[in-house]
């Protein structure tokens, strides 16, 4: 098979979470009103956040060997985990990296210095927002451009990523040698942490929408405090 | 004294600039400075930790609320060192080795300074070794540790560990917090407190210390 590998410029406007989401994520649900000081904070850290962003990609197809073994990494992974079948029986798989950049978390310590918590604290969560939406986008394009099942509404490409469901975030020096995303500008320290903080990397697996679905019973699930797994399993369903 | 609730009241509202302002005027009138602090900043930092705690505001009304408090703070501050008025205790926080992630960290910091505590924040990725020696060293009352990752949860033990080991374990006490972690987690590490989100925080280290 021969491997493919692409960088991807995103738009900040691309990744940019719905403003109706932002504001449930601070909890204002429903009928919540928001204070238009508040809202004021809010465009604040917009503006800065499409001024110094800089999403990028790298994704890279790979063997399902290849997949295992980055998956295996250092051995320190649960051994029961629901990745590993994942990757078994996925068609086509992947690797990427991704950020937005250093930019962002530089401002993000200043407004803190600067007693601007507000911001500093809106800024923060709309780059997290984005980090999860530049993933789906990551996902999409992965789908779209090594993919030949593109068409098909049945098969689904997903990531995961080290340091979630089981998958130890050791795995992450071998992803890193695989990938090697310093040419996107993302790093690995030897606690295996990425810089810029907000990156993210992992495996993509493409398969039928069957393969992506587990219970989420493992027991580090109860130490979970995202259960973002439960989400997307139900938009797979429902799609 | 009115120039006090007038104080509190832009605080609550997150008013920076009038608290600065009412702040400014009471030190002119040279109120004392231990008032200006408890009844026309901490008192309402109080209210509105009262409000988010019953969910009458969310987290972005209590940190401009806090931002308002600082606009103040920061003219009081020089005066209460000046006059060596003691805070409500010294806390060492901190986000634990491996770990970069410090919005938990610092929002717990500005919760605690809010209420009128000394915060030592040694920032991230930090030693056990590192939290130990500056906790001695500035004479702290509590260290906090914050985690937001699973793998880096267990970065919080070595420290308590050490504590224990260098026998300051009834003299500085830990408190642990963030996503991953919960009160068992806490309790198994040997934690002596676990707080949830940052307002709960001053509330466990209150109780630790003995502030009613």
């Amino acid at each position: 098979m021969k491997t493919k590998s692409s960088k991807v410029d995103f738009d900040p406007g691309d990744i940019l979470p719905a403003e109706a989401l932002f504001w449930e994520k601070q909890g204002y649900t429903g009928e919540s009103h928001i204070p238009e000081k508040i809202s004021d904070f809010y465009r604040e850290s917009l503006d800065i956040f499409e001024q110094r962003c800089e999403a990028k990609a790298l994704l890279k197809s790979c063997s399902t060997e290849e997949a295992l073994l980055l998956f295996h990494g250092l051995d320190r992974n649960e051994p029961d985990n629901p990745i590993e079948p994942i990757i078994a029986s996925a068609g086509n798989l992947g690797i990427f990296a991704a950020t937005i950049g250093d930019e962002i978390s530089i401002r993000i310590d200043r407004l803190f210095d600067n007693n601007e918590f507000l911001t500093a604290f809106m800024l923060d969560s709309l780059a997290s927002m984005a980090v999860d939406r530049l993933v789906v986008l990551c996902e999409h394009y992965f789908q779209e451009n090594f993919s030949n099942e593109n068409q098909n509404p049945d098969i689904r490409a997903l990531s995961y990523s080290p340091g979630y469901c089981g998958w130890h975030v050791s795995s992450q020096k071998m992803l890193f040698e695989f990938l090697k995303p310093q040419q996107i500008g993302i790093t690995v320290n030897n606690r295996f942490m990425m810089t810029p903080l907000k990156s993210t990397s992992g495996i993509i697996a493409e398969g039928s929408k069957e393969i992506h679905l587990f219970k989420p019973v493992y027991d580090f699930c109860s130490y979970c405090s995202s259960k973002s797994c439960i989400m997307r399993m139900r938009e797979l369903k429902l799609n | 004294m009115k120039l006090l609730e007038n104080a509190s009241r832009s605080l609550i509202s997150g008013d920076a600039v009038e608290v600065n302002n009412l702040i400014r005027k009471s030190i002119k009138e040279e109120l004392p400075v231990k008032q200006i602090l408890d009844e026309g900043l901490i008192s309402g930092m109080k209210v509105v930790g009262e409000k988010f705690k019953n969910q009458e505001i969310f987290l972005p009304e209590v940190l401009m609320a806090a931002r308002a408090m600082y606009a103040g703070l920061e003219l009081l501050q020089p005066i209460l060192i000046g006059e060596n008025i003691p805070s409500l205790g010294k806390v060492v926080l901190g986000t634990v080795q491996g770990d970069m992630h410090d919005l938990g960290k610092n929002l717990v910091g500005i919760m605690l300074k809010g209420a009128g505590f000394e915060v030592i924040d040694i920032g991230k990725n930090v030693a056990p070794e590192k939290f130990i020696e500056i906790a001695i060293d500035k004479g702290a009352d509590v260290i906090g540790m914050s985690a937001l990752l699973t793998t880096t949860q267990q970065s919080m033990k070595p420290v308590i560990e050490l504590l224990k080991a260098k026998g300051l374990q009834n003299k500085i006490k830990t408190i642990v917090g963030g996503p991953p972690i919960t009160e068992e987690w806490a309790q198994d590490i040997g934690a002596d407190a676990y707080a949830s989100d940052a307002t709960e925080s001053v509330d466990r280290i209150k109780e630790l210390l003995g502030i009613s």
